[in-house]
């Protein structure tokens, strides 16, 4: 068992060290539990537990916390998985697929993944303008602007914060958050 | 006593050895009480920097941030009591760690507060964001060596061993001081019963001395008295037969001296304190005192005429001044001037008055040590037969008995001063009376009827014929019980009766029972014990001390019937 553990570690790090160039080139299913995509989930699913929202960001006191992915079906799919049932900042967690053609579906998310498809993004900034939304764009999918910004460093998975972003949008983000940042710009 | 003593050091020995465990365990829990805080405070600081780390590793395992988890565990690398420290993941695999010192990391660890596993002490502590778990930090610090706590603990724990030592030591040394002085008291114990063993065999030596001596001169006086009577009798000139009585009295007087002194010596002498001027009884005492010494001695007197009174035996008094006065001619064989002084002394005994009697001799002298020892009973430089040691011992009884102080000055060739002081008696003197022994007593013959009670056929005789000369007619009973049966108050005007009588009553008795009857019968009771005049006198009864001479017993007679009515 311990063995097993062990060659899962260590084909987990190889994954890390080749980057999704190696998980899109390979689609062996072996390889599809370290996925790019699922990482990217679990880091969106995480988040919720690193930062603060204010009250006025859900529509009643029982409200989930919603986390919306635009355009990645796959993310969308593994995060669903890691949410149900989860809860993050008292509140329980629910993943939510939106339509970028549709900006004005996203206003009651918390976490927004703009996975891909960069025509729309603009749209769906505007439409949030200032509302409590944790953006998150993706500079491997060609999307830019989010409060945080997944880049790839060294062939692993990191992000950059724009925290003047945060502040306009009401958050409060960790301290624990920002330093494990690329880069945090004010 | 030695074995409760020696149940008694034992208990000295275990009371020190129990403080001195005692000290030691106390110290023992001490040690054991400051080695536990240390243990919690060091296990607190532990968790605490388990929890830091996890605090910080957070967002590195959320975000499989390795670097970050890294410079994490550099930083705690500096310090140098973490041996090993190592981040794991939420399925609690290993993300990264260090080992500095010991064993390899775990594989996989589970949450648990700090233990102590050998010689270091483990904690893993979990790593959460709010309700997400993200992992576990492991950390595995150095438990303090022993070495380093016993050296924590050596300099105290020598101090504490030492006063355990030296309350051991202390109580050992005590039980054996103990155990000394307990020898030294035995020892002092069995000495004094040989120092009294020595006494008594020296007060044995010493009355067979006395027995000698006195034995001695009791027969010198009894040849010189019978002999002087056989003379007497045989003798028809004036001039010789006045010369062998003198002979005879002065033998008699020498021996009632002795038994004066002896009863003295015995405290058994009857005291009769009265009163008197000492002037007046000197000058009385003078003939008494001429005949005592010898012609080639002159006594002078140098007498304060406005001399205290003074409470004393006055026939003890003039005994205490002959056997001084005697002592003084014996020191001047070649003969020589005794010089008597007497006069006041303020606050002279204990800051009371006392008058000074100083007779002082121009003899040899005596040595210091002869001084030391002149009052002890026995104490003689003169031949056997010659002195009986008994003189100074009787002034010294007396004058003490008297409440009064005696002390002898002398040198060897320088004379010797013997003083006397007696307190001062603050009634004055009575009009002298006269002295029956000294001033004749009225001569005129008297008629009374005496009922002579007497065991002693001797004394009953030589009493009978004393009351014969005085004009009595004398009904003589050898006991008491005889006396009180034939007893009749018509045909008797006094009674005169022994005291000390075999019998079913004594004199006293027999006295009680005839004044029960007849209250107003004179009754004269004779003893030579002073227990029983004493009785007597508390009773109310006239005593007369034995031996009297018929001056006394006139006077004595005359006294009591003259009160009596
Ligand atoms: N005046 C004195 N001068 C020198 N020595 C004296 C004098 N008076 C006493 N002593 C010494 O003290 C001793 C004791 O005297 P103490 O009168 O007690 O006994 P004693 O004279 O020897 O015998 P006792 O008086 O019984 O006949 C004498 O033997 C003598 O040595
Ligand atoms: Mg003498």
């Amino acid at each position: 068992m311990t063995h097993a553990r062990a060659l899962r570690w260590r084909v987990f790090a190889c994954a890390k060290i080749f980057g999704t160039a190696l998980v899109l080139m390979m689609a062996a299913p072996a390889l599809s539990a370290v996925s790019e995509a699922e990482i990217k989930a679990a880091y969106l699913y995480k988040l919720a537990s690193f930062v603060r929202w204010p009250d006025s960001a859900f529509v009643e006191p029982a409200a989930p916390l919603r986390i919306c992915i635009a355009g990645r079906p796959d993310v969308y799919h593994v995060v669903d998985g890691l949410t149900r049932g989860q809860d993050a900042a008292g509140r329980h967690l629910s993943a939510e697929s939106v339509n970028p053609a549709r900006p004005d579906t996203v206003a009651h998310c918390q976490i927004l993944y703009l996975g891909e498809g960069e025509t729309a993004v603009p749209a769906m900034l505007a439409q949030i303008a200032q509302a409590p939304v944790l953006t998150v764009t993706d500079r491997a999918g060609g999307t830019h602007g989010g409060i945080i910004e997944f880049v790839l460093v060294g062939g692993n998975i990191r992000f950059t914060i724009h925290r003047q972003s945060s502040e306009v949008h009401q958050l409060v983000l960790s301290s624990k958050l920002l330093a494990v940042a690329v880069s945090v710009e004010p | 006593m030695s074995t409760s003593g020696g149940r008694l050091f034992r208990d000295y020995r275990m009371t020190t050895g129990v403080l001195a465990v005692l000290l030691l365990a106390v110290s023992l829990v001490l040690a054991w009480q400051a080695e536990r805080q240390a243990g919690l405070e060091r296990s607190r600081q532990i968790n605490v920097q388990a929890q830091i780390l996890a605090e910080g590793v957070a967002g590195a395992l959320a975000f499989d941030d390795r670097s970050t988890a890294r410079e994490l565990l550099n930083a705690l690398e500096l310090n140098d009591d973490i041996q090993a420290a190592g981040v794991y993941g939420a399925q609690g695999e290993m993300i990264a760690g260090y080992v500095k010192q010991g064993d390899p990391l775990p594989r996989h660890v589970r949450p648990h507060p700090p233990a102590i596993a050998g010689l270091a002490l483990s904690v893993v502590e979990p790593v959460t964001q709010g309700t997400l778990k993200l992992g576990n930090v492991y950390i595995r610090a150095t438990v303090e060596p022993w070495t380093r706590r016993i050296s924590r603990y050596f300099g105290i724990g020598a101090v504490l061993v030492m006063a355990a030592l030296l309350v051991a030591a202390l109580g050992a040394s005590y039980s054996s001081a103990t155990a000394a002085n307990q020898r030294l008291q035995e020892e002092i114990a069995a000495r004094e019963a040989v120092e009294s063993q020595l006494r008594q065999a020296q007060k044995m030596e010493a009355i067979g001395q006395l027995t000698g001596s006195v034995a001695h001169d009791f027969n010198n006086m009894l040849m010189a008295a019978s002999s002087g009577l056989e003379l007497l009798e045989k003798s028809a000139d004036p001039q010789r037969t006045e010369r062998l009585k003198r002979g005879i009295r002065e033998a008699l007087d020498r021996g009632a001296r002795l038994t004066q002194q002896l009863l003295t010596f015995a405290r058994r002498a009857p005291l009769h304190r009265e009163v008197f001027d000492i002037r007046q009884r000197l000058a009385n005492l003078s003939s008494l005192l001429e005949r005592s010494l010898r012609e080639d001695v002159v006594v002078e007197y140098d007498l304060d005429p406005a001399l205290w009174a003074v409470e004393v035996d006055p026939s003890q008094f003039d005994v205490a001044v002959v056997n001084i006065a005697v002592n003084a001619r014996d020191a001047m064989p070649k003969g020589g001037v005794i010089r008597i002084s007497a006069r006041n002394l303020d606050r002279a005994i204990n800051g009371a008055d006392a008058v000074s009697i100083a007779i002082a001799d121009e003899g040899g002298g005596m040595t210091p040590e002869q001084i030391e020892r002149a009052f002890e009973p026995f104490f003689t430089t003169k031949g056997v037969g010659r002195g009986t040691g008994l003189g100074l011992s009787q002034v010294y009884g007396f004058v003490h008995g008297a409440g009064g102080t005696v002390a002898i000055e002398s040198r060897p060739g320088m004379g010797t001063t013997v003083q006397i002081l007696l307190p001062r008696q603050e009634h004055a003197a009575p009009v002298a009376e006269p002295e029956p022994a000294i001033a004749p007593a009225d001569d005129a013959p008297v008629h009374w009827r005496v009922l002579l009670v007497e065991d002693d056929d001797a004394v009953a005789e030589f009493v009978e014929q004393m009351l014969d000369e005085l004009g009595c007619t004398v009904c003589r009973q050898p006991r008491a019980e005889d006396a009180l049966r034939s007893f009749d108050r018509a045909a008797v005007d006094l009674v005169l009766s022994d005291m000390v009588m075999p019998g079913m009553y004594n004199g006293l008795e027999m006295a009680r029972e005839l004044r029960r009857r007849c209250s107003d019968l004179p009754i004269l009771l004779m003893t030579g014990y002073s227990s029983a005049a004493n009785s007597a006198t508390g009773e109310g009864f006239a005593v007369l001390s034995k031996p009297f001479t018929m001056a006394t017993l006139a006077a004595q007679l005359r006294e009591l019937m003259s009160s009596d009515g």
